[in-house]
């Protein structure tokens, strides 16, 4: 039986010392569509992201990821299957060049062999030469082909943030998962964050973003899904899910 | 149009050009004129030493890509070694040529090393570590016995090596080191530089991100155990042949311990540096023994050096590798690069400054009715707080808050406005993360910005933080008695909060989320802090057990006129409490009221403001 959905959650739980982060969560993602998910802090949503992408085990439940079970394999193996995800941050690869960066998110699809590196086998230099040009290419499509040689910790956080986006889509993944993309950036960086994936959201990749940012996730996102306390308050779009009383109260508590 | 704009964002988002690195290639001028200089000129026992630098040298470069790229501590150098060493007096003694013998070394360091680094898939750092320690004791042991079991008591001999017909010995076998340490380095900055070496970099900086972009973590820490332990036993194969004898005292704890200390020294993660490392602990024994040797004999002391410098050396060994832990921890290449940065932005052209962060000027904050009127003068005045973390990310900018005595003031506002930065650039407990917090803030008319979170709370600023503010493993009695809180009060928190009474004796991990935050703050109570610091009292809690909480803290202020600054989310509750209000928004005060001018629909209208 196949779903026609790109990604399918049915009946996903995982607790955490008795706090249910992520409570009994079901929804679909169709190919191409772009969902936003919106919730006050410590409501379960990059929780969810990490049940997603096997950073966590989910407890009950499954996740189909065009309709083949992907809740029992380990983070790197749900990537190999075509799932790309942003970090809240870079920090952790300051050291990395933003070119190093981009092609190491492409390494799940390269076979490498220790031996035919280590003497610098002609085949081996080529597919190098093929990645560094794959990787300048995937950083220049953001404009920042000239940066493709500075490490990420020298760049200004905004472009930190765009190099981070330029790893998940250079692998060319089927569903894309985007954790807080314009968190802790100034306004203009906020501006080409969401031109970037506006444009992103326009061609035929599925996302999923988490973000803060109201207006920019409601502008983008085709439907919109409420989180609280580990459960789904709503989902709809944008403006219906905006629109109602219960998600006010619950993102702003009033 | 998309070119220009994509010119556009590269302007803005342009950071400076690294400095060229001067450093490596001096460092490797360096060696080879090193090198060129032991052959043609060096004496004998120079060239030994010569020799015995180069086969450490392929150890330490060993030890530095299980440690320096891969990220997993190892104390395990000497025992790979001993594992190369025997396997190729063994090998000899069935007259084995030169190049199969110490290519059954590496087989078995690799074989080794696997077994070895099936631990590393669950242990880390210091946990890690001990598991070496235990391949360390268990090689003794097994070589002890080995050479008991085939009578060679005195260890094994080996013969001098041979390619062909030609034996090496001298000078010629100096050559042969010199190829096989430069092959080596080339094989290994091959790796470095493509994709094994990415990945091992990721995983060291944080592995389960690394398992995120698609890194199979597992098969990556297996391969660089194996192959990196085969190079040790490579170093331990070449050593038998180059001393032509294998005895266990060689392999010992301490002889381990130095090739971490050239690791160190030299600066992990660095090619030239573990090179260098080696060079310099390994002449470091004698360039000593020769100059105490030097030293006039009438010097008090002289005689007693040159006696026990041997032993001394071992100490000194630690001091340096204490030394360089504390204050070069990236060692000399490290050390290296930063001159070589230097010297490259003396010459080269100026760099730019990074823009810390390029807001557009901040609007000042709407003051409802009531707020400016003259109150009694603050007991906290925050004026001008900016806040920026070390990637550039600006939390804050000018944040001016006010709290009065006996006040109690909310900061509301969405997640990432920059509440929690507040409250801990306010207590201190930024100090360790590398973040620039610039502004004032006085406390009692003294200024505290950027004082430690210790010197705060001695003052009397009391912080609950969110989430993790209880020890899980300690039981809720002894949380009390940590503060030392006296039995009255104590039982006045149990009065308050009747579940701590009732779970007194069960630890705090195993309290509800409610109940965490009950004992979070009775034990704040408890330290008679003269202004409390509350962050998101009601994150995560049922409404319910939230209204409760956020009342106690109005009944503490009542009985105690102890000011509290609360941070809040959930804005009803916030408002139920406070008398004053501050919204944040994007790391600025956007507006200030009093609690009682503050209508639901002016939060909804500032949080949801822009659409």
């Amino acid at each position: 039986m196949t779903s026609g959905a790109r990604l399918t959650l049915s009946g996903v739980l995982r607790t955490f010392g008795g706090i249910r982060a992520v409570d009994d969560v079901s929804f679909g993602v169709a190919p191409g569509e772009t969902l936003g998910i919106i919730g006050p802090n410590g409501a379960g949503k990059s929780v969810l992201l990490n049940v997603i992408n096997g950073v966590y085990l989910a407890e009950s439940g499954t996740i189909t990821l065009d309709d083949v079970r992907i809740d029992r394999l380990r983070p790197h193996q749900i990537t190999a299957h075509g799932v790309g995800r942003s970090f809240q941050s870079t920090e952790q690869f300051r050291d990395f060049r933003a070119a190093e960066y981009v092609m190491l998110g492409r390494m799940a699809h390269q076979r490498t062999s220790l031996f035919t590196t280590a003497v610098g086998w002609p085949g081996v230099r080529r597919s190098e030469q093929d990645e560094v040009t794959r990787a300048e290419a995937a950083l220049d499509r953001f404009g920042l082909a000239g940066l493709a040689f500075s490490r990420i910790g020298e760049l200004p956080y905004g472009a930190q943030k765009l190099v981070d986006i330029a790893r998940v889509l250079a692998a060319e993944p089927r569903l894309i998962l985007l954790d807080e993309p314009t968190s802790g950036t100034t306004s203009v960086e906020r501006t080409i964050i969401s031109d970037v994936l506006e444009e992103v959201a326009r061609s035929e990749v599925t996302m999923v973003i988490i973000d803060h940012d109201v207006s920019f996730i409601s502008d983008i996102s085709d439907r919109m899904l409420v989180m609280n306390y580990g459960r789904l308050l709503a989902q709809g779009t944008p403006e219906e899910v905006l629109a109602r009383p219960d998600v006010i109260e619950a993102y702003l508590g009033i | 149009m998309r070119e220009r704009a994509a010119l556009t964002r590269q302007k803005i988002l342009a950071g400076p050009v690294p400095a060229k690195r001067l450093a490596e290639p001096a460092g490797w001028a360096v060696l080879v004129l090193a090198a060129l200089w032991l052959m043609l000129l060096g004496s004998v026992f120079d060239q030994y030493i010569g020799g015995l630098v180069i086969i450490y040298a392929v150890s330490a470069l060993g030890l530095d890509w299980i440690q320096g790229r891969a990220g997993q501590v190892s104390i395990g150098s000497a025992a790979f070694m001993a594992v190369g060493a025997y396997v190729t007096a063994t090998a000899t003694e069935w007259h084995v040529p030169t190049l199969v013998a110490l290519l059954m070394a590496c087989a078995a360091g690799a074989i080794v090393g696997l077994v070895f680094g099936l631990p590393a898939l669950r242990l880390r750092h210091l946990y890690l570590a001990l598991s070496t320690l235990a391949l360390q004791f268990i090689t003794q042991t097994v070589a002890l016995q080995y050479e008991t079991s085939t009578g060679n008591f005195a260890g094994f001999s080996v013969p001098e090596p041979n390619i062909g017909s030609l034996t090496l010995s001298g000078r010629s076998l100096l050559v042969a080191l010199t190829v096989v340490l430069v092959l080596v380095t080339i094989c290994l900055r091959n790796l470095y530089r493509r994709a094994p070496g990415r990945a091992w970099q990721a995983i060291r900086e944080n592995q389960m991100a690394a398992a995120v972009i698609g890194i199979d973590v597992n098969r990556w820490k297996l391969s660089a155990f194996a192959t990196s332990s085969a190079l040790i036993s490579l170093s331990g194969g070449l050593l038998a042949y180059y001393t032509l004898r294998v005895f266990d005292d060689t392999f010992t704890l301490t002889f381990a311990l130095t090739f971490v200390a050239m690791v160190i020294v030299g600066g992990l993660g660095s090619i030239s540096g573990a090179i260098l490392g080696a060079t310099l602990i390994t002449i470091a024994p004698y360039v000593l023994s020769d100059w105490t040797n030097d030293l006039p004999s009438t010097m008090p002391l002289a005689s007693w050096l040159s006696n026990n410098i041997s032993y001394i050396d071992n100490g000194l060994y630690g001091i340096i590798l204490l030394l360089f832990l504390l204050y070069q921890p990236r060692g000399i290449a490290g050390a290296l690069a930063a001159a070589g940065q230097r010297i490259a932005t003396w010459i080269g052209p100026r760099e730019r400054p990074v823009p810390a962060a390029s807001l557009s000027a901040a609007p000042a904050p709407v003051h409802a009715n009531g707020s400016q009127a003259p109150g009694p003068a603050p007991v906290l005045a925050v004026r001008d707080l900016q806040l920026v973390y070390r990637t550039g990310a600006l939390a804050l900018s000018s944040v001016d808050i006010d709290v009065r005595p006996g006040e109690i003031v909310a900061v509301l506002g969405r997640n990432g406005a920059g509440k929690t930065s507040t409250l801990r650039a306010i207590s201190g407990f930024f100090r360790a993360d590398r973040v620039r917090v610039s502004g004032s803030v006085t406390f009692e008319g003294r200024q505290i910005v950027g004082a430690s979170p210790t010197l705060t709370s001695r003052r009397g600023i009391v912080l609950v933080q969110e989430r993790d503010k209880v020890f899980p493993s300690l039981t809720v009695n002894e949380h009390f008695r940590l503060i030392r809180s006296s039995a009255a009060a104590q039982a006045q928190a149990e009065e308050i909060f009747p579940p701590l009474r009732e779970r007194a004796s069960s630890p705090a991990g195993l309290l509800s989320g409610g109940e965490r935050q009950m004992l979070a703050l009775a034990l704040a109570w408890t330290m008679q802090p003269r202004l409390l610091l509350v962050d998101e009292l009601s994150l995560g809690l049922a409404p319910a057990v939230a209204k409760r909480l956020t009342a106690s803290l109005r009944d503490f202020r009542d009985r105690t006129n102890v000011p509290i600054l609360l941070v809040e989310q959930n804005v009803s509750a916030a408002l139920d409490v406070a008398d004053r209000v501050y919204i944040m928004e994007a790391g600025r005060v956007v507006f200030t009221s009093d609690a009682d001018n503050v209508s639901r629909d002016t939060v909804l209208n500032l949080s949801f403001g822009q659409r």
